[in-house]
Formats: C-alpha cells, structure tokens, sequence
C-alpha cells in the first residue's frame, strides 16, 4: 500500500447485523469530514457503504453465520476508496435477487465514482469503491 | 435505532408521521405499522410525512413501494410528503420519483387527494 494510502487507512469490523448499519453511517460521516467534502458527498459515500453492507447482511441472513463485514478507508490522489469485505454472503456484495436489490445496486453505481467488485468461489467476497474528492 | 411513526385517521385518510432513519434494521416496523393500521379502516388513503426522516435505504424505498401496491390494491390513494434534497435525490436516482406522489406540506398532500377524488 502507498505511503498516502497507509497514512490515510481506517479500518472498521461490525457483525453482519442490520442493527450495525448505523454505526456504519457515523464511521463514514466521521471518515469523510477529514476531507471536509460537501454535505452530499458524505452523504452520496453513507449510502452506497450502507447498501453493500446491506446486501451483505441479507446475503447470510439465510445461513443464520454471524460473522464480520470489514470495511476499509483511505486517499489515493484524488479519490478516497473504500473496501468492504465479507466472508458470509452468499451473493456478490453487489449482486442480488429482489426489487430492493435492484434500487440497492443502482444506488451504489450512481453515487459513487468507481466500483469494482472481486468476488471469488468459496472466498471473500470484496467491492472497492472510490469517491473523488472534489479540487479545492 | 427505532423509527418513530405517528398516526393520525381523519375521515378521508390516514395520516403517518415517520421520524428518523428507515434502513434493514427498522423498516419492517414502518411496514407493520401501515397494515395493522389499515387493516379494517374505514378509508384506505395515506400520507406518509417523510419531513422528519434523515436516512433511507433501498430496503425503506422497498417497503414504500409495497405499501403503494397494498394501498393501490385496497382502492386506496398514497401521497407521499417531503422536502429533503437528499432523500429526493435517492427517490429521483431510482426512479421512484415518477411513481410516486410527493409534495412537500402535509396540506399540499390533502389537497392531492381531494383533488383525486
């Protein structure tokens, strides 16, 4: 990892619980007003994390596996990125099968400015995301 | 975190006050509340006051449209009232926008649905 990403990195664990999703949103609020971003910035970034960490949450909801969604933040150049990592959903975090899915999904590819999802079998399902920080 | 729903029933509709975050962890809440309320009730047309609601997520957005279905199928009419910039960008984002009826007071709301007839 670069020099700028590594002094840049924060990292938070939560159980794949939809009652950590809040704590998700302040974690990323708190992150990004190191930038100073506009209001709908940070608010474009809690959305799209909330969603993927939703879609995590429901993805292992059916095998009833408690464990951890990690969700990783730093600068790189322009853009701030985040990772968000899962073991337990069965689904791309990205991916899914329903209509909320499907709001879900769009959601994180409109408000952010780059998605990349790296999902392989039987390993960590992983989506990183960049959010450009705006020139001052 | 809880979400906070009032309800209020006056002859022509229900009125449901909602306060704080719609997300997976509450949105059933919102949802149960509507179809206990409605079940039974004398006039099946709702107002959602979103005006005190700071987050919504695909899931709360999912159970709006439910709603709107249930609504639609019980020959009821569904407004929705808000002013939020940002809870109307997921709306226009998704598309929901163009399916919804969304005006910003309460009393604008009453007026759509007289107006509807």
């Amino acid at each position: 990892m670069k020099d700028q990403a590594k002094d840049s990195l924060v990292e938070l664990k939560i159980p794949n619980k939809p009652e950590f999703l809040r704590v998700v949103r302040l974690f990323i609020s708190g992150y990004a007003s190191r930038w100073q971003l506009p209001v709908d910035e940070v608010e474009d970034i809690k959305v799209a994390i909330s969603e993927v960490c939703n879609n995590a949450i429901k993805g292992s909801d059916e095998s009833g596996e408690i464990s951890q969604i990690k969700i990783k933040c730093w600068q790189l150049e322009d853009y701030l990125v985040f990772e968000i990592k899962d073991k337990s959903s069965k689904n791309s975090l990205i991916e899914g099968e329903s209509e909320e899915d499907g709001l879900g999904m769009l959601l994180i590819k409109t408000l952010m400015d780059e998605v990349e999802v790296i999902s392989d079998v039987d390993k960590d399902k992983k989506i990183i995301m960049k959010k450009k920080i705006q020139p001052d | 975190m809880d979400v906070k729903m009032e309800v209020k029933r006056e002859e022509d509709y229900i009125l449901f006050s909602v306060t704080g975050e719609i997300d997976l962890y509450n949105a059933k809440q919102l949802k149960d509340k509507v179809n206990t309320t409605t079940e039974n009730a004398k006039t099946q047309n709702l107002i959602l006051n979103l005006l005190e609601v700071d987050y919504i997520d695909s899931t709360g957005l999912g159970i709006l449209i439910g709603i709107k279905r249930r609504t639609s199928e019980n020959n009821g009419k569904m407004v929705l009232v808000l002013v939020s910039e940002r809870i109307s960008k997921l709306f226009e984002i998704t598309g929901l926008s163009n399916i919804f009826v969304i005006k910003s007071s309460i009393q604008e709301a009453v007026e759509e649905l007289q107006k509807q007839g």
